[in-house]
């Protein structure tokens, strides 16, 4: 009789889980219902994108000019940490633009380090946004060749969006299509990063190094270094990070050889190769590996780049620390002074001088760039390179498109709209300094102060500004970078991105070679390095790698 | 003779004694390393590197982690799911358990089959995310902590080889008395299995404490992430602040490596003193299941 009993229960128990499961599967069915619609919307929208956003365009350039238009919430997912004071600059937005653009936001914030999985997912799933942060090293590439994100090209070069058409213009974004469309507005402030080397100036003058310790030429560079090793006992005459070593100290000056069409390209981020155009520039009609045998190398003039390169780093070795290979944060050591010298970009300049200048008030932060050309400020001798790293996507499935580019529009338009998402809000967060500079108010702890944003949402050349922490030597670098005319974009090669999707497994495995013995190598720390070269070269044209 | 054996004896337990003190000195003394190198500041951490006595203190690290607003939240949510993941999660574990440990249930096997599949293979992410945010709504929802991970299949592998070694008699004598399974789960298995059932609470609550990939996938509200991810993301932000600084052209100075130890010693809290008292748990926690009787 319990036995029964019991197996009634049992039923009855198992009646229930089955109904819950049930019931589950039901609203399941609802959520997909549900789910599936906007689902399909964005496959409609993202084959009829470009019609729908030019209906829509007309709309937005209206709704932009006339009346006020009907509120919108925006949803953004953008990469980075939330900034501080972030509320109270949406707030500013929203009272500057209440009566004309009429738009909230509900902003999400997402920490770079899980941005590119989140992204994937997001988007994948059909989540609704109407602005994200896309990148060529992200997902741009496969999202955009799904139809995920909206072509903006009627929206630029438009004349009902002024700010677009100036902050985007078609040299530009010719350079930046992606899938044969322009469904990413680039982000970049500048044309080519200026490499240097970074050094104690006060040091360098107290020894009489250089033209009053301003050091231009790699024998003063030496020099100092040297003097570094017999004066400053402790101190490491030059931090190289772990994955640089030597980064582009040694670099052979293939400016000169451009005129030769030759080049030099990189795949994935440890194989290196040089490569020849034909006079049209329009094919590849040579190419060497760094190690090669001297054929390889006769269309190149008989020499091997990367052999002076990796011999001088040997001989240098002897100014690093032994355990370079371990140094993550070699800015650190520069920092404090436990350091004499540490090699970066111009980029990096403010925040060095000001870290030194508060750690050791005697400090002199000294900046040697290291390419000639570069130092002279030779104009259109580099090649410009227009393909952004960083990027804005709308998706196709955004139904808002128009008042998200009004937006942006808003936001390229002048240089106080742009100012207050990139620096804050003008006296509270910054203050100008000059016409292209800014700094911090004094009393302001950086901190807790509102961080520049720029990469992942507002950075343009056209509207830049510099830090007032610039050394005077090293802000007429940093402006000549900023400045397109500047540089070559009549090249071929400019604009091009290799697409690797084909050949990923070769460049994986030759990648894994070569990234053995690149470190050790940038480093200077293996004796022989150019055999090593040779060797680990040959392995790879033996195993047709 | 005897008095020779016995301060010999005493020798070797008072020299197991010193290495032990010694050993643990040794697993102590990173850690004092981390709480010394949080009260100091960024340039001398960077310039005497990590020492017991920093020659000047600070409790500028300390200022910067507790400006993240979501300390407390974080704490809470993580409490929250702690408790109430793990009290849930042993319920439904352990009557699942009790189910497939019972020889009359025929299709025992075909479920306990069904559950170990899930052990070999997975969806991947992007079906998990469409399942759990669009199928199940439990985006920027506290449940999406709890829901998915109920039944850890591990724990409940474990849990029905410890029923298994339950003697039948004891639930059939129970039977024959009048009880129904769930009685005899309730009133006799489950007090039988307390061992079993502490050791899978305990991997349970130490899976709930750690959890950070569901906040980092499900939620966009700030304040409805766990402790754990909190801690990565403070973390990920200050170094990526401080790379970004330099590479964009603003002069920012950011507490680097002091603030990552503040993180640590913050959010090690209440985990720490609780690991000496459960410890004996996780040794009994190696042999459930293994051993008979």
């Amino acid at each position: 009789m319990l036995q029964k009993r019991s197996k009634w229960m049992a039923l009855a128990l198992a009646a229930a889980m089955c109904a819950g499961t049930l019931t589950g599967c039901g609203n399941d069915d609802a959520g997909q219902g549900n789910s599936s619609a906007p689902e399909s919307q964005s496959s409609e929208n993202s084959v009829g994108g470009q019609s729908s956003a030019e209906e829509s365009s007309k709309g937005g350039a209206e709704q932009a000019g006339a009346e006020t238009p009907d509120p919108v919430t925006l949803k953004v997912l953008m990469t980075g940490d939330k900034p501080n004071d972030w509320d109270a600059v949406l707030d500013e937005f929203y009272n500057r633009t209440r009566d004309t653009l009429n738009i909230t936001f509900d902003w999400t914030w997402v920490p770079s380090a899980d941005y590119k999985d989140k992204l994937n997912v997001k988007m994948t799933a059909g989540e609704e946004y109407d602005l994200v942060f896309d990148a060529p090293w992200m997902h741009l590439r496969t999202l955009s060749q799904d139809g995920i994100y909206a072509d903006l090209s009627p929206y630029l070069n438009n004349d009902d969006y002024p700010g677009l058409k100036l902050a985007f213009p078609e040299d530009v974004m010719k350079y930046n299509k992606y899938s044969d469309i322009n469904c990413a507005l680039p982000l970049f402030w500048c044309y080519g990063g200026q490499n240097l080397v970074m050094y104690r100036q006060d040091w360098a003058k107290e020894w009489n190094i250089g033209t009053d310790g301003q050091i231009n030429s790699h024998d003063e560079l030496k020099e100092y270094l040297e003097a570094v090793l017999a004066n400053k006992p402790g101190v490491t005459p030059i931090a190289l990070k772990n994955n640089r070593g030597f980064y582009h100290l040694f670099d052979a000056v293939t400016v000169e050889l451009q005129d030769d069409h030759i080049y030099q390209g990189t795949l994935g981020k440890d194989i290196f190769f040089a490569y020849k155009l034909n006079d049209e520039e329009t094919e590849v009609v040579a190419t060497a590996l760094p190690g090669d045998p001297a054929e390889y190398w006769e269309p190149f003039g008989g020499v091997d780049f990367w052999k002076q390169k990796v011999e001088t780093s040997r001989e240098w070795n002897k100014y690093c620390e032994t355990d370079s290979l371990n140094q993550a944060d070699p800015g650190a050591l520069f920092q404090i002074g436990k350091a004499g010298a540490y090699i970066d970009t111009i980029d990096a300049v403010p925040k060095y001088n000001s870290l030194l200048r508060n750690n050791a008030p005697e400090a002199e932060l000294g900046v040697y760039i290291h390419e000639e050309a570069a130092r002279n400020m030779e104009k259109g001798v580099y090649t410009a390179s227009v393909v952004a790293s960083n990027c804005l996507c709308v998706p196709a499935s955004s139904d808002k498109i128009d008042r998200t580019m009004a937006f942006l529009n808003w936001m390229f338009e002048s240089q106080e709209n742009h100012d207050l998402f990139e620096y804050g809000i003008e006296g509270v967060h910054w203050e100008a300094v000059g016409d292209s500079q800014y700094k911090l108010p004094d009393g302001v702890e950086t901190t807790t102060n509102y961080n520049p944003l720029g990469y992942n949402l507002s950075w343009n050349p056209n509207y830049y500004r510099f830090s007032a922490d610039y050394t005077e030597y090293a802000l007429p670098y940093a402006e000549f970078s900023a400045d397109i005319t500047n540089y070559n974009t009549d090249s071929r090669i400019t604009g091009f991105s290799f697409k690797s999707d084909s050949v990923t497994t070769e460049i994986t495995q030759c990648g894994a070679i070569l990234g053995e013995v690149l470190a050790p190598l940038n480093h200077g720390i293996l004796d022989e390095p150019y055999q090593v070269f040779q060797d680990t070269t040959a392995q790879l044209r033996e195993n047709d790698v | 003779m005897k008095r020779k054996i016995y301060f010999g004896d005493r020798l070797f337990t008072i020299i197991c004694h010193v290495l032990l003190a010694l050993f643990a000195l040794i697993c102590l003394f990173p850690f004092l390393l981390v709480i010394s190198a949080s009260f100091t500041d960024e340039y001398t951490l960077l310039w005497e590197g990590y020492k017991l006595f920093p020659s000047k203190l600070s409790t500028s690290a300390y200022q910067l982690v507790m400006q993240t607003s979501q300390l407390g939240s974080g704490y809470l949510v993580t409490i929250f799911i702690t408790v109430a993941g793990t009290a849930a999660s042993l319920l439904v574990t352990s009557m699942m358990s009790y189910a497939l440990s019972v020889k009359k249930l025929k299709i025992r096997n075909k479920v306990a089959f069904f559950v170990y599949f899930t052990m070999l293979f997975s969806g991947g992410m992007v079906a998990n995310y469409l399942m759990v945010v669009k199928y199940l709504h439990l985006k920027d929802n506290l449940l999406v902590y709890i829901l998915p991970a109920l039944v850890s299949p591990w724990n409940m592998m474990l849990l029905r080889n410890f029923f298994a070694t339950i003697p039948e008699s004891l639930a059939e004598s129970a039977k024959i008395d009048g009880a129904n399974d769930m009685t005899i789960l309730m009133k006799i298995v489950l007090p039988i299995a307390k061992p079993g059932l502490v050791t899978i609470g305990l991997f349970y609550a130490l899976s709930y404490w750690n959890e950070w990939f569901k906040a980092m996938m499900y939620m966009d509200k700030e304040n409805l992430i766990t402790l754990q991810y909190l801690i990565m993301k403070i973390l990920r932000n200050i170094n990526f602040a401080n790379t970004v600084a330099g590479s964009v052209g603003v002069s920012v100075n950011v507490p680097t490596y002091t603030s990552r130890m503040a993180t640590l010693v913050v959010t090690i809290g209440p985990i720490v003193f609780l690991y000496p008292f459960l410890q004996k748990y996780f040794v009994k926690g190696l042999t459930v299941g293994g051993v008979k009787g």
